[in-house]
């Protein structure tokens, strides 16, 4: 069995959303495949079971009416009630004066806490003042004095965040080490030439640390000047994160943008407060392998020459004996697939011969196609220059075709470059574009392009 | 729509009987979703109550340009994050035998029963694995066969980011179905 359903295809399948014929196909494929059909009925009892209703005692109701009326939880509406009902008698007027002013007093004492808890209440959300000083910390932040402060920064490439050390002595003319931290990040790293991180112009409006979370309030040009970019969009949050959870008594961190929580920065979700993420971080242990950043490097070079189509410059990168195999659906098929030697891809994109590239999943018709239109349509066919994964020697299964790469290129290098579907399409609409390298004395060739995509 | 509004005008005019009737029309699907989340039918009881009384209390705040049920999700959802907080965060959820299929209705063999209950058993755990961030959106989505753009209002996010994270939900639970049968595949 050549191919899975992803978990994608499945619920589009559920909810009706697919045409009749490839509901027909997903059917046919759910009688041949016990692993999809094992996804399938676990989805399918997931749904039974959360629809499954459930039914409060009957007399529920009456309860919630009854602790109303006898003010257990009283509020504002009471008097409308006690108006409605006409509890008062004058027998015991005397007695209910003096409940009410007892009550006058409970309450006035409990306005500031009403008021707290307001804030829970839907269409409240936590707004930090920004009206006085412009910094405002929890007094825990004097008691801490570290000896010297850890930033951390995006790489050059956007893939990981680097830590950087400053004396904690340089903190002090600084009203807090929040607010070192925020201005040392958006002067940039010592190492790469200070590369501001912090989009231009953002202004820090407040910082306040409440119970473990450090509320970053910031002015909008953080969000209008993003230069965009999941990846880098993605480091940077984790080099702001990191840098203020180093920090004891900051567990997270919660932007704020003009005072407001936004839902989404320009990918992330942004209206939760964001954890510290570890596995973004690059320090001299946990360097990679020096081979690992030559593939990534070569990687950039060859998708640069895929998205320029600069035949030129790709050939540097080819295997000089062996060539590099085109894949279009990740399955590679040696005996079919199309190879181009080193020589030939110089001029590959002259003339207009129309090699045969395998077959298009669905129609199975073949694909019959220029290498120009094949680039434009199964290698370079979106922006993995900015992809929101870069995998490196990693198996990712997505669940639609079975991933032979390893296989089939024993020994080589494989980066990946995956670009999440987009809602519009139910998440369907991923990419994914895998480059494989492989050695030969001492450089590393390419010899495998992979691309991949939803397939039925 | 247009009904509860003018419920919720007899309500504010001092009306307690108008809101009984909210009450009667809510509760169900409200108690619903709360047993789906908190795995217990005597939490939810007490946690519904609460968001009745709260949404009570605060019902002159409530601004008509949302549909009442989007609000008094909204409350459920806090009242819910309180008690999750009271009762410990990294408290497991206890599950009442009464949310699990009720076995001595069951017909049939008991091997049967049995089978179907230890399924259910593991469908709460691999959605109790979930974070709230997904698990909300997930259970009302299925609960009460919410529009993704609903679920959106209800959690103030946009329905591409509800669409998303129900989708993560179901994958991670895959995912982890996946892992733990790997031996069976």
């Amino acid at each position: 069995m050549r191919f899975h359903l992803s978990v994608e295809d499945l619920s589009s399948y559920m909810e009706g959303n697919v045409t009749d014929r490839e509901r027909e196909k997903i059917r046919i494929h759910l009688d041949e495949c016990r692993l999809c059909r094992e996804k399938y009925d676990l989805l399918m009892d997931l749904e039974n079971y959360l629809r499954d209703e459930d039914y409060i005692d009957s007399d529920f109701t009456e309860r919630v009416i009854y602790s109303l009326k006898n003010g257990k939880h009283s509020n504002n509406r009471n008097k409308n009630i006690k108006r409605k009902y006409g509890v008062l008698k004058p027998v015991f007027s005397a007695i209910l004066i003096f409940v009410f002013v007892g009550a006058a007093f409970y309450f006035g004492s409990k306005y500031d806490t009403f008021r707290r808890n307001a804030a829970d209440e839907p269409g409240n959300q936590p707004t930090v003042q920004a009206t006085q000083a412009p910094v405002k910390t929890d007094s825990t932040t004097e008691k801490i004095n570290p000896e010297r402060v850890t930033l951390y920064f995006p790489d050059p490439y956007a893939e990981y965040v680097v830590p950087e050390y400053r004396t904690a002595a340089l903190a002090k003319d600084y009203e807090s080490l929040e607010l070192f931290i925020f201005r040392q990040l958006q002067e940039g790293p010592e190492e790469q030439g200070k590369v501001p991180v912090i989009p231009e112009g953002t202004k820090l409006l407040s910082v306040e640390v409440k119970d473990g979370i450090c509320y970053l309030n910031l002015s909008r040009e953080f969000v209008e000047n993003n230069p965009g970019g999941s990846a880098y969009e993605t480091v940077l949050i984790n080099s702001i994160v990191n840098s203020y959870t180093e920090l004891p008594h900051i567990e997270k961190v919660q932007f704020l943008i003009e005072g407001e929580k936004r839902e989404v920065y320009s990918h992330m979700v942004f209206d939760e407060p964001f954890e510290r993420n570890e596995s973004i971080i690059r320090t001299a242990e946990k360097t990679p392998e020096p081979e690992e950043n030559r593939i990534r490097e070569l990687g950039i070079k060859v998708l640069t020459a895929f998205k320029n189509k600069d035949m030129q410059e790709l050939s540097r990168y080819v295997h000089p004996e062996k060539g590099v195999r085109f894949s279009p659906y990740t399955y590679v098929e040696t005996d079919k697939d199309v190879v181009i030697s080193r020589e030939d891809i110089i001029t590959l994109l002259d003339g207009n011969k129309v090699y045969n590239w395998g077959f298009y999943d669905g129609s199975g018709d073949p694909i019959e196609l220029t290498p120009e239109k094949y680039i434009e349509r199964f290698v370079y066919d979106r922006d993995f220059l900015n992809a929101d994964e870069i995998i490196y020697d990693e198996q990712f299964d997505r669940g639609n075709t079975i991933n032979n790469v390893f296989e089939v290129y024993k020994g080589c290098h494989v980066i990946e470059y995956y670009l999440e579907g987009t809602p519009e399409y139910d998440g369907m609409d991923w990419r994914s574009l895998k480059l494989v390298f492989e050695e030969k004395d001492g450089y590393w060739y390419l010899v495998g392009v992979l691309h991949d995509e939803w397939t039925i | 729509m247009q009904e509860d509004l003018t419920k919720i005008k007899r309500i504010k005019n001092g009306d307690i009987d108008a809101f009984g009737e909210l009450v009667d029309k809510y509760r169900n699907r409200l108690f619903g979703f709360l047993v789906k989340m908190t795995g217990s039918r005597h939490d939810s009881e007490e946690i519904l109550q609460e968001v009745f009384i709260r949404a009570y209390s605060n019902i002159d705040r409530y601004d008509d340009r949302w549909m009442f049920s989007t609000w008094i999700y909204r409350i459920a959802i806090n009242v819910y994050k309180n008690y999750r907080r009271k009762t410990g965060r990294y408290k497991t959820v206890s599950m009442d035998d009464a949310v699990l299929v009720d076995s001595s209705a069951g017909e049939g063999n008991p091997e049967h029963v049995y089978e179907k209950s230890e399924r259910q058993r593991e469908l709460i755990s691999l959605i109790n694995s979930l974070k709230d961030k997904q698990r909300i959106p997930l259970i009302l989505k299925y609960v009460r066969n919410c529009s993704y753009a609903e679920i959106g209002d209800i959690l103030g996010i946009s329905e591409e980011a509800a669409k998303m994270r129900v989708m993560r939900a179901r994958k991670i639970i895959c995912k982890k179905y996946m892992e733990r049968h790997r031996g069976d595949f």
